[in-house]
């Protein structure tokens, strides 16, 4: 194949005829410019992904109406007629030269407009990327009552933006490379030059560029080469739709990740304390955030262990309840055919299901889902006696509480891990949890995300210093002076001071 | 990053206590009282004291040898056969200490939680288990004491809060009438309740701040004399010392007393022995991780993770060799402390005093 642009502008286009064939959407205009001696010029673009009424007018448009250029003799300027072109005729804002057949056909594949000049073995690569795109709308999985409404879309270029708005600092680089041998899906790394810790950039750039498939479907897909135990069930990678998000955890000295075509970004590296936070923490008042961080904990105990506590409760130990309860819980289990370990999966199981098709089929006939589901199987499912009604309270508590878990990969390790801990608990009873949980634990302390302790910031290195006050709970703004230290940012301090620091009480 | 295998001083300070407050708790009270009566709570201070200066001989050898580990210092000073030797000796005591534990943990689970399951399936499911993290290195260990160290604080200021409204101080007098004579066979029982300060041995050369090594460990320390003096005080206070000598786990009956207003949950002692579950699995961490790292030195690979599973089936079978929970204190008990006084006691200070008279001669 050709490499290189040859000076006969029919062997280009022949070239570039040969690579695109059978392709529909390429357009090949060829035109002839000049009175005296008529020049043969061509753009080529791909219909639909290059704007075309950017194009006709500013660059085919003033090719045919700039005076000069019809007079002018094309004898003795041959080398000049590019930059005249560049400089003097098209008034588009983004152009360059090029002279590499590789890197011509990959601007026209990512909208670019390529304008080839008979006789100059260059030519012009005018910026012309405009396709349809959904507009800014509010995120769907992380709506928040008080803070910003807007979303990434699936544009890379207007993702990038919604964070350059946010951060209007040089130092905010955003490096962006192509991954994907066929899908050239572009890649955007974001971080502060002055505060990320550029070990962690390192090892990034370096996993990134390992990575040889070819295509990148989803921010999710580049996540999974890149992340440090891929057979884990939890997410050691943050992934967030929501600008400010971004722009948050780039201040704290996190790296993001914006993958063209995919609406959700990713933040690294993530740990536990990252992983339980909501943007909307940033913007509520510090006494219901702390409150709302601490139910967050019990929330991930209860999605983990109350299925598995019914079971060995109710099988093994009886005696644990108080006994009025102990009563009662027999009463309801009277009619119950199961023993409770087939009860409880069978519930959760359903629920799963439920979840599950009411996820995918959305509209009318996902609402129906939801009330067959929870109104009629579950009221039909206690008053036929196949389950008993304090298993369906347990199941709904379950289900509730896994979402409040913020980030949805996170909470969807911790339901795999309760079916888990249901066998262990059907085995074992109480003792069988705890091994569950042993398990659990070990996992979890075994795992880094980019080098950092995923325990962070209850793993008992120095990196949690103090990092307690906003993770746990929220202390208020003025008492977090510093950046959160798990990444060890090479800037450490957020807040020099506010209007009480002056003076004396 | 490249900072993987470092241990920060919260870790070693998370990893003495973790270690060291293990099976002993439940039984300790009771077993200080038979020996000491009301004084009790003096030779488990005299006894934690007694700690401070193999601590302090522990830390010595390292600042003696800097940026050196164990096994290479015991290899320098004592000479590579005499040192296998102890290496032995030290496996020995870390296969017998663990059989030791899983047994008594399968006895309590047996008793307490699971009546009519086979001890031999409590035993198993838990050594396997842990194998899972011992198989990694000094630093996750570190990170599972830390995680479990704030658990046993929690419980024994919960304990202490719940149970203070129904105990009665003067039980603990009258105060020095014991037989003075009978201290050191106390000391005894409480010394080795300690036992699991000798993870310091793995744990030091890692430390992130060399410096702080000692003050984080003796700080561990402390609050395992602490947290034993606390618990013995509180049973003694509850029960008094006639009734503390018949009960075989104080420790377990304090926490049945409890009751919790509201009565959600009436038997606390059940979910108490799940919990408790959790302390020793960061007592067996410890030592099943010192173990496979005592075998791959005497084999003289890298890699200790190998070693972890074939350590499992000998853990298991030496732990069934007692015929009951009677014969257990006088068979592997035994042997672990006897075991214990070699290679935590004697050994640190032979390595110690070997070195010191090497560094001395090589220094003139």
């Amino acid at each position: 194949m050709q490499e290189i642009l040859l000076k006969s502008i029919d062997k280009n286009i022949e070239t570039i005829e040969k690579l695109f064939a059978n392709c529909y959407d390429i357009i090949i205009r060829k035109i002839e410019v000049g009175d005296i001696n008529r020049v043969k010029m061509a753009a080529i673009y791909i219909d639909g992904l290059a704007d075309k009424d950017h194009i006709s007018k500013f660059t085919i448009g003033y090719l045919f109406a700039e005076e000069e250029l019809k007079k002018f003799t094309l004898k003795g300027f041959q080398n000049s007629l590019l930059e005249i072109v560049s400089k003097e005729v098209i008034a588009n804002t983004e152009v360059k030269e090029e002279y590499k057949m590789e890197k011509i056909v990959n601007a026209i594949l990512s909208g670019d407009t390529v304008l080839l000049i008979d006789n100059i073995d260059r030519c012009l690569i005018i910026g012309s990327r405009g396709w349809p795109s959904r507009s800014i709308g509010e995120p769907e999985t992380e709506t928040v009552i008080r803070g910003p409404r807007e979303g990434f879309t699936e544009v890379l270029k207007v993702n990038t933006t919604l964070v350059r708005r946010r951060i209007k600092d040089t130092n905010l680089k955003i490096e962006v490379k192509q991954i994907g041998r066929r899908s050239k899906t572009d890649v955007a790394i974001l971080y502060m030059d002055d505060i990320v810790n550029k070990a962690i950039l390192i090892e990034l750039k370096e996993r990134l560029n390992k990575i040889n498939i070819d295509s990148i479907a989803d921010s999710s897909v580049l996540e999974s080469f890149i992340e440090d135990n891929f057979l884990s069930p939890f997410p050691q990678i943050e992934s967030t739709e929501r600008p400010d998000a971004v722009a948050a955890s780039l201040y704290s000295g996190r790296i993001a990740i914006i993958v063209d075509n995919s609406p959700f970004a990713l933040l690294l590296p993530a740990t536990f304390g990252t992983l339980l936070q909501s943007s909307e923490d940033h913007y509520s008042r510090w006494a219901e955030v702390s409150f709302i961080r601490l139910l967050r904990l019990i929330a991930v105990a209860l999605t983990v262990l109350s299925p598995s506590l019914y079971v060995a409760i109710t099988a093994y130990h009886p005696g644990l309840l108080p006994t009025v309860l102990t009563y009662y819980l027999a009463a309801s289990r009277i009619n119950v055919p199961f023993p409770a370990v087939v009860e409880a999966a069978l519930m959760e199981l359903t629920l799963e299901l439920l979840r599950e098709s009411g996820t995918r089929i959305s509209g009318p006939i996902g609402t129906t889902v939801g009330i067959v589901g929870g109104l009629i199987i579950g009221q039909a499912a206690v008053e036929a006696g196949i389950v008993s009604p304090l298993m369906i309270i347990i199941v709904a508590v379950t289900t509730i509480s896994s979402f409040a878990i913020p980030n949805y990969d996170f909470g969807v390790g911790f339901r795999l891990w309760r079916f888990i801990l249901i066998a262990c608990a059907s085995i074992l009873g109480l003792y069988g949890i705890m091994l569950g949980i042993i398990v659990l634990i070990t996992h979890l302390i075994r795992l880094n995300s980019f080098g950092v302790p995923y325990t962070s910031p209850y793993s008992g290195l120095d990196i949690d210093g103090g990092a307690l006050r906003d993770t746990l709970i929220k202390a208020p703004a003025q008492y977090l002076r510093k950046r959160p230290a798990f990444t060890n940012p090479q800037n450490k301090i957020r807040m020099r001071g506010y209007w009480k620091d002056g003076r004396r009480k | 990053m490249g900072e993987e295998n470092k241990l920060s001083s919260k870790q070693i300070r998370a990893l003495v206590v973790s270690t060291a407050v293990g099976i002993g708790i439940l039984t300790l009270p009771n077993r200080i009282a038979i020996a000491n009566g009301n004084d009790g709570w003096i030779t488990i201070i005299l006894s934690g004291l007694l700690v401070i200066p193999i601590i302090m001989v522990m830390d010595r050898i390292f600042k003696m040898y800097p940026n050196k580990d164990f096994f290479t210092i015991g290899r320098e000073v004592l000479g590579k056969w005499v040192f296998n030797i102890f290496l032995i000796i030290f496996f020995i005591y870390f296969i017998v200490l663990m059989s030791n534990i899983v047994r008594n943990l399968g006895e309590f689970i047996k008793a307490f939680l699971l009546e009519t399951t086979p001890v031999e399936v409590l035993i198993i499911s838990f050594v396997l288990v842990t194998s899972y993290i011992a198989r990694d290195n000094i630093q996750i260990i570190g990170r599972a004491a830390y995680f479990i160290y704030p658990l046993i604080l929690s419980f024994v200021i919960f304990l202490f809060l719940v149970i203070l409204p129904e105990i009665d101080f003067t039980n603990v007098l009258p105060v020095f009438q014991s037989d003075f004579s009978k201290i050191p066979k106390g000391i005894e029982i409480a010394f080795f309740s300690y036992i699991g300060y000798e993870i310091l041995l793995f744990a030091l050369p890692y430390a992130e701040k060399k410096e702080d090594n000692l003050r984080a460990s003796l700080t561990g320390l402390g609050i395992v004399i602490l947290i034993y003096t606390l618990i013995f005080l509180l049973t003694l206070a509850k029960y008094g010392v006639h009734s503390l000598r018949r009960q075989t786990f104080p420790t377990l009956s304090l926490v049945k007393e409890v009751d919790l207003p509201g009565y959600f949950i009436e038997n606390l002692d059940g979910l108490v022995m799940a919990f408790w579950v959790l302390i020793v699995f960061s007592t067996m961490a410890a030592f099943y991780y010192a173990s496979g790292i005592v075998l791959s030195q005497l084999f003289n690979t890298k890699d200790h993770g190998l070693f972890i599973l074939p350590i499992a089936p000998i853990v298991y079978i030496i732990s069934l060799i007692p015929r009951n929970v009677i014969t257990l204190y006088d068979s592997l008990g035994r042997y672990t402390n006897y075991l214990g006084f070699v290679t935590i006691v004697v050994m640190p200070f032979v390595i110690y005093f070997i070195g010191l008279f090497k560094t001395r001669r090589q220094n003139k």
